[in-house]
């Protein structure tokens, strides 16, 4: 049998679906290498970082604003989902013995995930938010959130849902690929012919 | 080395080697979004580190490693990517081949325990030698050797029509 093993094994799978694009590949690799970079600069970074990181409270959400600066919030603006709390329960999967490093999970997690009471969360206060929606999607029993967002460096569109179950799934969408606007894009989320982007899903939170 | 040239040369690598590499991840894990997951990863860290590993000649000697040392526990890992068009359950899409088109030595291979599996995958469809198999899974050349010895003989039992 050791004779044809090789040859056997080679014929007994094919080559798999379709890969994700190479502009995905090179993306992600641009992340992770900013993310280290941004690591081992962290202690000059981080005196500037408290200067500017915040979030936005937009209440002009149109899309061609140019002044993206984010803004603290206010206890009044808590409902805007411009203003998102920071929750990091996701760090309890990573880290530990057997576990990808955080480090390596921060770059392929949404940065906005929606908790089991329904609310929605940055994963990091590192995470800036420039407009959003609240329940952009229709769907009854589905708790979603539209952002734009900037992290590690990217400017992002996000929506994210929690279904039913509790699994939460997030698609992004490059604006420097789309071809309307934030508002536009997410007037277009109920649509059942819309072709959604690329997607997260993690199982009940 | 400048952006441009960096990325021309990785997308040029990825491109050349991503379906050789992504099977080599189906082989040891046996699920496509799973391994795709693998290569990812992999491939994430090679971008990180492109200029040593090119410098070096191991493109895919590296990603090769971190996949096959990769931890390929389902639960080690709470996400699940996908990509536009393949809908969630669904098996065809997911292993790319109706499961009866995998052959009986694939699923006989998916059955072995996993370190077995790895190093069949290694010495038996990749031809590497126990040593190079030792060295990319950071065991010892005996245990090398004993994974492999059980492995093909729980294939043999495996592929050996009854009656003979």
């Amino acid at each position: 049998m050791d004779i044809d093993l090789r040859e056997r094994l080679d014929a007994s799978f094919g080559d798999g679906p379709e890969h994700r694009t190479l502009e995905t590949r090179v993306t992600a690799g641009r992340r992770a290498l900013r993310t280290r970079q941004l690591g081992v600069a962290a202690g000059a970074v981080a005196a500037a970082a408290v200067v500017t990181i915040g979030v936005v409270a937009m209440q002009d959400s149109s899309d061609d604003r140019s002044d993206k600066t984010p803004v603290a919030p206010s206890p009044s603006e808590t409902a805007d989902p411009t203003v998102l709390p920071v929750d990091d329960s996701w760090r309890a999967g990573c880290g530990h013995a057997g576990q990808d490093t955080c480090e390596a999970l921060l770059t392929e997690l949404p940065p906005v995930l929606i908790l089991e009471d329904g609310t929605a969360a940055r994963i990091t206060d590192d995470v800036q938010i420039f407009q959003g929606v609240d329940d952009p999607v229709s769907t009854p029993a589905v708790e979603s959130v539209a952002v734009e967002t900037q992290f590690q460096g990217l400017t992002r569109w996000w929506l994210v849902s929690r279904q039913a179950n509790g699994t939460v799934v997030a698609e992004q969408m490059d604006p420097a690929l789309s071809s309307v606007g934030f508002d536009e894009w997410v007037a277009g989320l109920d649509d059942p012919a819309r072709k959604p982007g690329e997607r997260i899903t993690l199982p009940p939170l | 080395m400048r952006r441009e040239a960096r990325e021309a040369a990785y997308t040029e690598f990825v491109a050349a080697r991503q379906t050789h590499l992504r099977r080599i991840a189906y082989a040891i894990c046996g699920d496509w979004a799973q391994a795709d997951d693998l290569l990812q990863n992999a491939l994430v860290k090679l971008y990180v580190a492109w200029p040593r590993v090119r410098r070096d000649g191991r493109e895919e000697a590296y990603v090769r490693q971190i996949m096959v040392r990769s931890n390929i526990d389902e639960s080690r890992r709470p996400w699940r990517r996908e990509q536009p068009g393949l809908a969630a359950g669904d098996a065809a899409a997911r292993t790319g081949l109706p499961f009866e088109e995998r052959s009986a030595l694939f699923e006989a291979l998916q059955d072995l325990p996993v370190m077995q599996r790895k190093t069949v995958v290694l010495r038996h469809w990749l031809g590497l030698s126990v040593e190079e198999t030792a060295q990319e899974l950071d065991i010892s050349v005996g245990t090398v050797k004993s994974h492999t010895s059980r492995a093909l003989d729980t294939l043999q039992v495996a592929l050996t029509p009854e009656g003979n």
